[in-house]
């Protein structure tokens, strides 16, 4: 874990140095100790670490660990900045980024880690490389604007190809982000794939976790996330389409006993279970692509590190 | 490959007890990267707790 310590001494460091006012380095250090981010010593996967495990594969040499250490920085911020886009758009006022901030502070600060990271980034990355940035960065949020009405209705109820050419442009993007920032352009196909299967893992895990998360919106907001499609799906064909019309009929904001009965009917549908093997399929898929890319890889011993950093059991 | 599987689940989700040689004869008819992991998650446990009651 010596790259978890020097991510974090270069965040440390860089909020002590840089303009900013002491408030806003307060909620940045704030943010930074929350679950999944670098700070926090229970987190499993920060953005950080992987794309510092992410660059080792394409350049490993000493006089470019400066470079990983501080562009790992920046993804953090960078990603960040879209958490609190994310919970604003959501209006996830209860989550444990809206419960410290105001709307206008989280509105300036996530500019400003966007801004930060952009800095750090141009700082150790040539023009073409930020230009690859932000075309994913522009994706996504095209694809945060499209979450807006990606929703069930009696009118439509998006299938489940909807939802992955959703989610390919609002959370695989992210992913692609990261290998861009290091992959020479003739390889950029094959990262795309793997990035496109991390990002869907992450997703699908990400949605079925969220059907029980007291603090997120997606049931109350009727998002069209794959394990309420999925369960519509099975009510439509077993039951009449009891879960559509309890949905559209009740206000799951203010009644929470309906909420816990929709979840319970939606786990019993089989449809968390299918989201659970599907978000270890997609894993699976981009590590085999990793192992068979590492055969021929100069960097093997960081396509083994990318690997288990990932999570695969068997390496 | 997802529909072979959803489809899979919705038939074991109904049923209030799955055997061995059930899961494993389901499990055969999948694709291999998707048995692996069909068949890891269903040795921890049945598909659903309990099945619901379909009207």
């Amino acid at each position: 874990m010596i790259q978890r310590e020097q991510i974090r001494n270069y965040l440390k460091n860089y909020l002590v140095r840089c303009q900013l006012n002491s408030e806003m380095k307060s909620f940045i250090s704030s943010l930074l100790c929350l679950k999944g981010k670098i700070f926090n010593d229970e987190s499993v996967f920060t953005w950080a670490e992987f794309y510092y495990y992410s660059s080792l594969i394409f350049e490993s040499s000493d006089e470019q660990q400066v470079s990983h250490v501080a562009c790992s920085s920046a993804i953090e911020l960078l990603v960040l900045a879209t958490d609190i886009l994310d919970d604003l758009t959501d209006e996830d006022n209860q989550g444990e980024i809206l419960s410290k901030l105001t709307y206008p502070q989280a509105v300036s600060l996530s500019s400003i880690l966007l801004m930060e990271s952009f800095h750090i980034i141009g700082k150790y990355k040539s023009p073409h490389s930020l230009q690859a940035v932000v075309r994913q960065l522009r994706a996504a949020a095209y694809g945060q604007a499209d979450d807006l009405s990606f929703k069930i209705s009696h009118n439509h109820i998006p299938t489940e190809q909807e939802y992955f050419k959703h989610i390919d442009r609002k959370s695989s993007s992210l992913t692609r982000l990261v290998f861009h920032l290091n992959a020479p352009v003739e390889e950029i196909p094959l990262w795309n794939e793997i990035a496109t299967y991390i990002g869907y893992s992450g997703q699908i895990g990400n949605d079925a976790r969220d059907v029980f998360d007291d603090t997120k919106n997606d049931l109350r907001d009727k998002k069209a996330t794959l394990p309420l499609i999925k369960a519509i799906e099975a009510s439509q064909a077993k039951d009449g389409g009891w879960l559509l019309n309890q949905l559209i009929s009740s206000d799951l904001g203010i009644n929470h006993d309906e909420l816990m009965t929709i979840r319970e009917y939606i786990k019993r549908t089989g449809a968390i279970k299918y989201c659970e093997i599907l978000a270890e399929i997609y894993l699976n898929k981009s590590i085999q692509l990793l192992k068979r890319y590492q055969e021929t890889s100069v960097y093997k011993e960081g396509c083994s590190n990318l690997i288990a950093f990932l999570g695969d059991d068997d390496n | 490959m997802n529909q072979k599987l959803w489809e899979l689940i919705q038939e074991l989700a109904d049923k209030s007890q799955i055997g061995t040689a059930e899961l494993a004869v389901a499990g055969a008819n999948l694709d291999s990267e998707v048995s692996s992991v069909f068949n890891k998650h269903m040795s921890k446990g049945d598909v659903v707790n309990a099945p619901i009651e379909w009207a």
